[in-house]
This record gives structure tokens, C-alpha cells and sequence, in this order.
């Protein structure tokens, strides 16, 4: 059961995280669908029986974040995408106003996990280990992740 | 602009999308609401066993008189709540060697069964050695048409050894089988032959040999636990060293010590959804499982990872779905394992094969 307490400290942590998260979740898979993949992840986390124990909140919410856009949206950004080239940009719901098809497109060739050690690397600026820890995998792996998503994006790029 | 730069202005245009964060989920504070619920597999499976034991307790009871209880579930052309809704989440195939006969509410004879089986194997770098327990999917016949629930699950037990599917071991001497089953309240009593007092030859093989028997008899109520008799009298040594077994045992009880830290508690099936679902029990570093979809040629086309609901130190439940267009039945395996802390190898994988049907079949012969 939920105390009072609890709510209140997981109505903080969420209004700590919930805008980083956000863009993180904007990284993996894209601003359609970013928002559920949030909500889904914090009600994951806050019903976990662990998460009481939890000592680094941020990082188990982006671990969270992470699982639940690798279960659930792994090929929602290529539908979207799809969707939107084929209806034009004017059918597209809300927040395609401002959506950028080319990087969208770079971003679809990435794999969930490469997504996030990117957007982890090059826009949280943050080192192999702390991405490592973000993402609940070793640093040799990241690393892997991050050159893979390197040559995939190569020839966009070049 | 170097290489390094257009990538971070590609993200920098990523997060320039990025839409407001959503509000606060406010169902966190209650009990979430129907729309919301996403029941768990796990769950969902746990709830229809529970369904079926209460559905089929007072009808055995009412119809078999002295029939005992049944742990496992039956499969039958008959119309009463016996042809059990639960195994559909579980079962993929049907036995085409096994022809279910017409049986009558009356006579309650089922002929097809269809359950758990806990097998283990060996995993792959791991440190410390211990078996990985792994369900299988198992179909029992019977051709007499007088095959009890019971009947059929003692068989399946006892005939453990026989083809086992690739990459998989028991511990189960081919003596050992069990008597009756019946139920109390949430305890479980396996009255074993004599050749169960042995036990499997040192004392890891009694340890895999009771985690075994345990998870395979409560493959329907995890919660249960087991109570072990030998002609209806308690078991105060059991196996190389004599282990006391006056009191129930779970699926906790020799774990810790014995068992491997990432262990499979369900048949990797393909669920309703399409999806096959991979789940397990695991204590291992950071809570983190790595799985990852084989190929027939053992190269891996997919990795994911999930959280545990614990770790580094403690047992916790893992759950995933694997997308049903990375598997070949008959061809894919899934490994289970977990990265290194020391140097990000692989470690403690562990590889169940794909079926392409059930597991595992065989007709008893009555």
C-alpha cells in the first residue's frame, strides 16, 4: 500500500525527473510517443516492490524509461514515420508541428538501446561508466552500443 | 563541423522536439484504475490456476470421492470447468499423438494433460556452477482414458530421462516417483515411493533434484509449498546428508544456495498475443538480465535487457516480451545472462531452445 508519505515523495521525484525524462524518452522514441512511455515507466517504478529501497531514483527511472521504450515502442517511431510520409505532415497529430522528419530518420536507423547511449553521450554529455549506470548495462557495452550507432549514422552523417 | 558535432546537433534537434513532460500520474496514489491495469502475465496465469484449483477441487472431490487432488490441468472433450481455460496461455501446440476421448461429467476421465515440468542445466561461465532450473511444457496421454490428473503428472515425473530435449538435465533418479498428491490448505502433500529417501547421489544433486520436484508441483500456485511423505509418514532424512523434511519447503527454501542466479519459471511460449514471454527468477548484479534471441546458427539478431524486481544480493522476478517476428520456431533459442561487472562478458547464460510444438509429449500406456 501507498502511504501518504509515499505519494508525496513519489509526486517529488517525478517533478524532479519527469522533464529529463522526457527528453530522454524524446531519444528513444521520438516526441509522439515520449510522454506515455514516461507515465508508464514512473507507474512502473512507483509500483515496484523494490522501489522504496531504491537509492538513486534517477537512474532506476531511466533504466525504467529505457525498458519500457525497448518493450512497447520499439517500432512505433518507424509506424509514425511512416504515417507521416505517407499522409503529409498536415495529418500528423499534435506534436508533429514541430517534428523534424531527417532526424527522426537518422534516429529510426538506431536500435533502442544505441538511441539511448547516444542521446546519453552526445546530449547529456555524461562519461561511458554513468551512461553505463543510466542504461544498467556494463561500459564495455555502451561503448559497443556507441560505436555500432556510430557507423550506422556514418553515412547520414558524412 | 566535425563528426562528433553533427551528432550532437542531431540530438540537439531531437530534444527540440521533445514535448511537454505529462502530468503527474495520479493513480499512483489509489489503486490504478481498470483502464490503466496492464495485468501481468505472471499474474494473470497465477489467478487462472487459482480459478482452475478452486473450479476443479470440489468437482474431483465431488465426483471421485477418494480421487486425490489435482496439481496439474487436463485437457478433455468433455464440457464441465475440468477442459481448463488456464492452460491456454501456455500451451502452443497440440499433440497430434494424443486423440482425446469423449468423457462425460460423470466419469470425469480425463485423457490429455497438459503442464510444467521443471528440468535444469548447466550454465554457461558462471562462477559459481549451480543448476539453472527451466520449465518445460510437457502433454501427457492416456490411452486407457483413465488417466487422472495425478496420474498424468506422477508419470510425467517419473519418466523424466526419457529423450530429454537438447541442452537439458535431470536430477530425478528414474526410480523415484510419487505415490499421491494431495492438497491442505496451501501446502501441497507429495507422498513419494521409497527410491525418494536416496535421493540423487551428493548433496547438489539432492538439493536440484528437491528444487525440482518443488517448482514442478506448485507450477500452478507458486506460492504453495510442499510437503514431502514417504508412506504417509514424514521425511526426517532425505538424501547424502540426511536433510530433515518433517516441515513444508518452497520454492524458497533451498534457492539461495543451491540454484543458479538467473532461473526461467515459465516455458518460453508464444502467449496470445503473439509475443513469447520470457520469465524468471534472478539475483544478479544490478538487477539486470540480458536476453538475447539466437538464431540456428547460435548468432545473436536481438538483445534486450530488463530489470529484476531485485538484485546484486537478492531474488527478484524478471519479466519480457520477445517479438514473435525475431523467432523461428524450431531454429531460434533464447539466452538468458547476464554481462560481467569485471569485464562486460558474457556470464551465467543460460540457452533454451524454441520448440516448434509442446516440449515434450508421451502417451502412458494403461
Amino acid at each position: 500500500m501507498i502511504t501518504a508519505t509515499g505519494v508525496m515523495d513519489n509526486e517529488t521525484v517525478y517533478r524532479s525527473f519527469s522533464a529529463e525524462l522526457t527528453r530522454y524518452a524524446t531519444g528513444l522514441v521520438g516526441p509522439f510517443d515520449a510522454p506515455d512511455v514516461v507515465t508508464d515507466a514512473c507507474l512502473k517504478a512507483f509500483e515496484a516492490r523494490n522501489w522504496p529501497n531504491v537509492v538513486d531514483p534517477r537512474a532506476y527511472l531511466y533504466r525504467t524509461v529505457l525498458t519500457v521504450a525497448h518493450d512497447h515502442h520499439r517500432r512505433t517511431l518507424s509506424r509514425r514515420l511512416r504515417e507521416m510520409r505517407t499522409a503529409g505532415r498536415d495529418h500528423v497529430p499534435d506534436p508533429a508541428a514541430s517534428v523534424d522528419v531527417e532526424v527522426l530518420g537518422a534516429v529510426e536507423r538506431l536500435s533502442v538501446q544505441q538511441r539511448a547511449a547516444v542521446f546519453l553521450t552526445y546530449w547529456e554529455d555524461l562519461p561511458p561508466d554513468v551512461v553505463g549506470e543510466r542504461m544498467g548495462v556494463s561500459t564495455g557495452t555502451v561503448k559497443r552500443h556507441l560505436d555500432r550507432a556510430r557507423k550506422r549514422l556514418g553515412e547520414l552523417l558524412s | 563541423m566535425s563528426y562528433e558535432k553533427k551528432i550532437k546537433d542531431l540530438m540537439g534537434r531531437l530534444v527540440s522536439m521533445s514535448p511537454e513532460p505529462p502530468p503527474f500520474p495520479e493513480e499512483t496514489q489509489m489503486v490504478r484504475p481498470e483502464t490503466r491495469r496492464r495485468t501481468r502475465p505472471a499474474l494473470a496465469f497465477a489467478a487462472a490456476a487459482a480459478l482452475v484449483a478452486l473450479l476443479a477441487v470440489p468437482l474431483l472431490l465431488f465426483t471421485g470421492g477418494e480421487e486425490p487432488v489435482g496439481v496439474g490441468s487436463t485437457t478433455s472433450t468433455s464440457t464441465t470447468s475440468t477442459t481448463l481455460p488456464a492452460t491456454s496461455t501456455t500451451v502452443s501446440a497440440t499433440s497430434s499423438t494424443i486423440e482425446p476421448a469423449t468423457t462425460t461429467t460423470e466419469q470425469m476421465t480425463p485423457v490429455a494433460w497438459s503442464g510444467v515440468v521443471y528440468l535444469h542445466q548447466e550454465p554457461v561461465d558462471s562462477f559459481v556452477g549451480n543448476p539453472a532450473l527451466v520449465p518445460v511444457q510437457v502433454e501427457v496421454g492416456g490411452d486407457s482414458g483413465q488417466l487422472t490428473p495425478d496420474d498424468a503428472f506422477t508419470a510425467a515425473l517419473s519418466t523424466i530421462g526419457e529423450d530429454l530435449p537438447a541442452g537439458f538435465s535431470n536430477s530425478i533418479p528414474a526410480e523415484v516417483s510419487v505415490s499421491s498428491l494431495r492438497t491442505e490448505g496451501n501446502t501441497i502433500v507429495a507422498d513419494m515411493n521409497e527410491a525418494f529417501l536416496a535421493g540423487a547421489g551428493g548433496l547438489l544433486a539432492d538439493m536440484t533434484m528437491l528444487n525440482q520436484l518443488i517448482y514442478s508441483l506448485t507450477w500452478m500456485n507458486e506460492e504453495a509449498s510442499v510437503l514431502f511423505t514417504v508412506d504417509d509418514e514424514p521425511v526426517e532424512a532425505f538424501g547424502s546428508e540426511g536433510l530433515g523434511l518433517t516441515d513444508p519447503v518452497d520454492r524458497e527454501s533451498f534457492r539461495d544456495d543451491h540454484l543458479h542466479v538467473i532461473n526461467l519459471t515459465s516455458p518460453i511460449v508464444q502467449q496470445n498475443n503473439g509475443t513469447y514471454l520470457v520469465q524468471g527468477i534472478a539475483n544478479v548484479f544490478e538487477a539486470t538480465v540480458t536476453i538475447a534471441v539466437l538464431d540456428a546458427s547460435g548468432v545473436v539478431v536481438d538483445e534486450q535487457f530488463v530489470t529484476a524486481t531485485c538484485g546484486s544480493g537478492c531474488w527478484g522476478e524478471f519479466s519480457t516480451a520477445i517479438d514473435p517476428d525475431l523467432i523461428v520456431p524450431g531454429e531460434s533459442s533464447i539466452r538468458v545472462f547476464q554481462y560481467s561487472a569485471e569485464d562486460g562478458s558474457v556470464v551465467d547464460a543460460v540457452t533454451v531452445p524454441i520448440p516448434e510444438g509442446v516440449v515434450w509429449q508421451f502417451t502412458v500406456r494403461g
